[in-house]
């Protein structure tokens, strides 16, 4: 856990009850940030059935290691994310790259059915090539568009620099630049 | 006050347009992003279109929001909780299940139980062997009972002591 410093950490007010031992303070951390910790496990692994068992083992950890936490350094959601990413990296690597379709709905509003099948088509293309990255490559794209954090946080999710963090996110565009490149002109051969 | 918005050189913006896309809302610095690229447009335009068509693939597949998870989990973590750390002082912790103090005492005496058994076995061996040798054929006897037992080292072994 962090050590002391100066940040504003919107969790600040559940962290004393927390290191109380307060159930239901943990239950308000829950309502509040799991569906940030989910979405993140399962846009990293592709499955929203393990990104729910990655989820009870950040709030586990969360809870079983919050004695220790050192308010001020980091926000707890930062450290939680963290958390979550190793565990899906740790999952990534172990298993290789998750091909699946077991992601939770995404909302849609489009009305069109071609709309709809055009971006279906374009998201199993996106997952396909995010899975054909580094476990790293994968997790900082991710990380980049995942709204919930800034690119300084998800720096300190990967426990990496600012530069070392760039300098993933831009080889891991350059290779789903050239994945996609390719994947694409192979559906239009086959086509043809 | 007004604040002056940071221009990055050519180099910088292209770099954080490799890094981040083409959408400045995602760079470190928006404002300066926005300003940058509207700068440097004339000299980036293909990195800036080539930047821009792959956000337009990645960005509906991961920002787009995704369904909550269900409510059965938060209370599956809730029930399955464990002892916070810093909490090892015994007087901190609550009372262990009754199982969790008995399994020790339970495995203790099943293996005093199984020793106390091959205790008496092999005692009860060791004062049979003697009459096992009294005569060639009741040797025999015991011979073919232990080699059906699969205990004919032992036989052989006591056999040779009192041969």
């Amino acid at each position: 856990m962090p050590k002391a410093a100066s940040i504003t950490d919107p969790d600040t007010d559940l962290i004393p009850r927390l290191q109380a031992g307060d159930e239901a303070a943990l239950a308000e951390l829950m309502e509040r940030r799991m569906k940030t910790i989910h979405a993140l496990a399962a846009r990293l692994l592709g499955d929203a059935v393990m990104a729910e068992d990655v989820a009870q083992t950040v709030f586990l950890k969360t809870w079983t290691h919050i004695k220790t936490w050192k308010s001020g350094s980091a926000k707890l959601q930062t450290w939680m994310c963290r958390v979550a990413t190793n565990q899906c990296l740790d999952i990534l690597k172990r298993k290789g790259p998750i091909y699946t379709e077991n992601l939770p709905d995404i909302a849609d509003s489009r009305t069109s059915a071609m709309d709809k099948l055009r971006s279906e088509d374009d998201a199993a293309r996106v997952r396909m090539a995010m899975n054909a990255l580094t476990p790293s490559q994968r997790a900082a794209i991710t990380l980049c568009y995942f709204e919930e954090l800034s690119q300084k946080e998800a720096s300190q999710v990967l426990d990496i620099n600012e530069k070392a963090y760039e300098s993933l996110l831009s080889r891991g565009r350059k290779a789903l630049r050239q994945i996609l490149n390719d994947t694409e002109t192979n559906s239009v051969r086959e086509v043809i | 006050m007004s604040k002056d918005i940071e221009i990055f050189d050519l180099d910088t913006t292209q770099y954080y347009l490799q890094s981040y896309g083409a959408d400045t809302a995602r760079w470190p610095d928006p404002a300066a992003g926005a300003a940058s690229l509207k700068a440097h447009r004339p000299y980036l335009a293909d990195n800036i279109s080539e930047a821009a068509a792959l956000d337009s693939v990645l960005a509906p597949v991961l920002s787009a929001p995704l369904a909550s998870p269900s409510e059965l989990l938060s209370r599956r973590i809730l029930k399955s909780l464990p002892p916070q750390n810093g909490l090892h002082d015994t007087a901190d912790i609550p009372a262990p299940a009754n199982d969790r103090q008995s399994r020790p005492f339970k495995w203790r005496t099943v293996a005093a139980l199984f020793a106390a058994i091959g205790a008496i076995g092999f005692t009860a061996l060791n004062l049979n062997t003697p009459g096992v040798a009294e005569t060639s054929e009741e040797a025999e006897i015991w011979r073919e009972a232990a080699l059906d037992m699969g205990v004919d080292d032992v036989y052989d072994w006591v056999y040779a002591e009192d041969g």
